[in-house]
């Protein structure tokens, strides 16, 4: 199995085990139906409120899958898991350790917040083949960490390390590599421990603010505040916090 | 710019050139209330409409906190969510914050939480005491940020930081925000408001109109597609020339 998906109590865990650590059509697939059936989750006692992505990231693509042809000609997108990913409505956390190069790199990015292990490598190697990142790579690299670093990485294929990618904000934290799917995971928990709506919703404020003008976005943010006002959760977070309680949410 | 009842929650000194807009209800680590929020719409449109002042500085009163963030005594207090709405649209406190020409210094001690961090974000510069600590956590209570910290923070942060200070609330050390980007410095405490004091005065030193035009190029810039952004970096360039 390339990838499989269990779940902790309210995290998801999408672990991924690509052959050899090459991606191709069906590891992705996989992935994408992981990403959709956890993201789908977010409704009732098994409801998912975060998402852990761990295992192997990988080192690349399989022969075959490099000499695909994508796009129109050639039926559904090889990245589309990894955009499925993306879409998953709850906050997603990376552990990452080891070679985390080409489609691997573009899974970790399409996660909201990544931490390494200090073996972590990471690299966008398709311009050596004569192709480039294809499954958001130039994109979401660039708003990761900004325009002169995605170049940078895209145009040269440097493998960096973890204290580099730290360095240029690729990724949040560096552990020591026994412990950084621990700290993921406890990452997770506090995320899930969140009134869930409001993750949902700071995480999707985010990222479709930051393709806005600030006072569009800022707009947008207070609209999303007022919608959460009619939520039972944020009624039982403020209660709770006044009589100095844990809060209990509920999802709605 | 008054209280109804007892003195103003932000004070306003002017030093030369320099403006201190002081946070000061101490007694609540500066947690923005609704009247404070009334006090300090007046400091900001004080502010935005006095050409005179070339650099302005933001500081928290008392040992504690530079602001703890929103009131939440007074959250639910509004009539409907509509009027909440309504409200905000009429005396957009943030908007102004945003969009004021004059470059501000955020000077930040203890907490700066909620909407205490979503302040310093509108500024230009913010240096942290050694002691300071950063937080969006509004989830924790089920909401998000209201005062722009989801559209700020990733305009300043790296992507993966923003989303962990948006969705897990967690908090920041002065020496962790130092390494994200989000602090220009970190200081001893003892040191705090002279370090502001010094780079404020070192921009209150260039000329303003220039400080001013090259504050907006960025801001404005930075949203629009390159294009737009260096058509208005010209304009801009070509207003200050012919002034001069």
């Amino acid at each position: 199995m390339s990838v499989t998906l269990t779940f902790e109590g309210a995290i998801a865990v999408i672990t991924l085990a690509p052959e050899g650590g090459r991606h191709d059509r069906d590891s992705i697939e996989a992935l994408g139906d992981a990403a959709m059936y956890a993201g789908g989750r977010i409704d009732g006692p098994e409801a998912v409120r975060a998402i852990l992505v761990t295992g192997d990231f990988g080192s690349g693509w399989t022969e075959p899958a490099l000499e695909e042809v994508d796009g129109p000609l050639g039926g559904e997108l090889l990245g589309a898991g990894i955009h499925a990913l993306a879409e998953a409505p709850q906050p997603v956390v990376a552990a990452i350790r080891g070679v985390c190069h080409g489609p691997g790199l573009e899974i970790a990015l399409a996660c909201d917040i990544r931490l390494a292990g200090a073996d972590a490598t990471f690299a966008a190697p398709e311009t050596a083949m004569g192709t480039l990142p294809r499954a958001g790579g130039t994109q979401r690299l660039a708003r990761a960490v900004g325009r002169a670093q995605a170049l940078r990485l895209v145009l040269t294929g440097d493998v960096i390390d973890a204290a580099e990618a730290r360095r240029i904000g690729l990724v949040s934290a560096v552990d020591p590599a026994a412990e950084v799917e621990g700290a993921a995971r406890a990452l997770a928990g506090r995320i899930a421990d969140r009134g869930p709506i409001a993750t949902r919703m700071g995480k999707e404020a985010v990222h479709r603010g930051a393709e806005m003008t600030l006072e569009q976005a800022l707009r947008y943010e207070t609209d999303l505040t007022i919608l959460l006002q009619s939520t039972a959760d944020r009624a039982e977070g403020v209660r709770a916090f006044v009589s100095k309680r844990p809060p209990r949410f509920t999802g709605r | 710019m008054s209280s109804p009842g007892g003195p103003p929650f932000i004070r306003f000194a002017r030093e030369g050139d320099v403006v201190w807009l002081t946070l000061d209800r101490p007694e609540r680590l500066n947690a923005v209330s609704l009247e404070m929020r009334d006090d300090l719409w007046g400091a900001l449109t004080l502010l935005r409409d006095d050409p005179t002042v070339r650099c302005a500085v933001i500081r928290g009163e008392g040992d504690r906190a530079f602001s703890a963030g929103a009131d939440i005594t007074e959250f639910g207090t509004a009539p409907s969510i509509i009027d909440a709405r309504e409200a905000r649209r009429a005396r957009d406190l943030w908007g102004v914050m945003s969009t004021l020409p004059v470059p501000l210094v955020a000077a930040v001690h203890g907490f700066a939480y909620g909407a205490g961090l979503e302040m310093s974000l509108y500024c230009d510069i913010r240096i942290a005491a050694e002691d300071a600590r950063f937080a969006l956590p509004e989830v924790t209570l089920g909401y998000i940020p209201s005062a722009g910290g989801t559209q700020t923070a990733p305009r300043h942060l790296r992507r993966s930081d923003a989303l962990r200070l948006v969705t897990s609330g967690d908090p920041l050390t002065a020496a962790e925000a130092f390494e994200a980007g989000l602090v220009h410095a970190v200081v001893p405490r003892a040191e705090l408001l002279d370090t502001a004091r010094a780079w404020a005065g070192r921009i209150a030193t260039r000329p303003p109109e220039a400080t001013r035009a090259a504050k907006r190029a960025v801001l404005e810039g930075i949203d629009l597609p390159l294009e737009d952004g260096l058509a208005l970096e010209r304009r801009l360039a070509a207003a200050l020339r012919v002034a001069s």
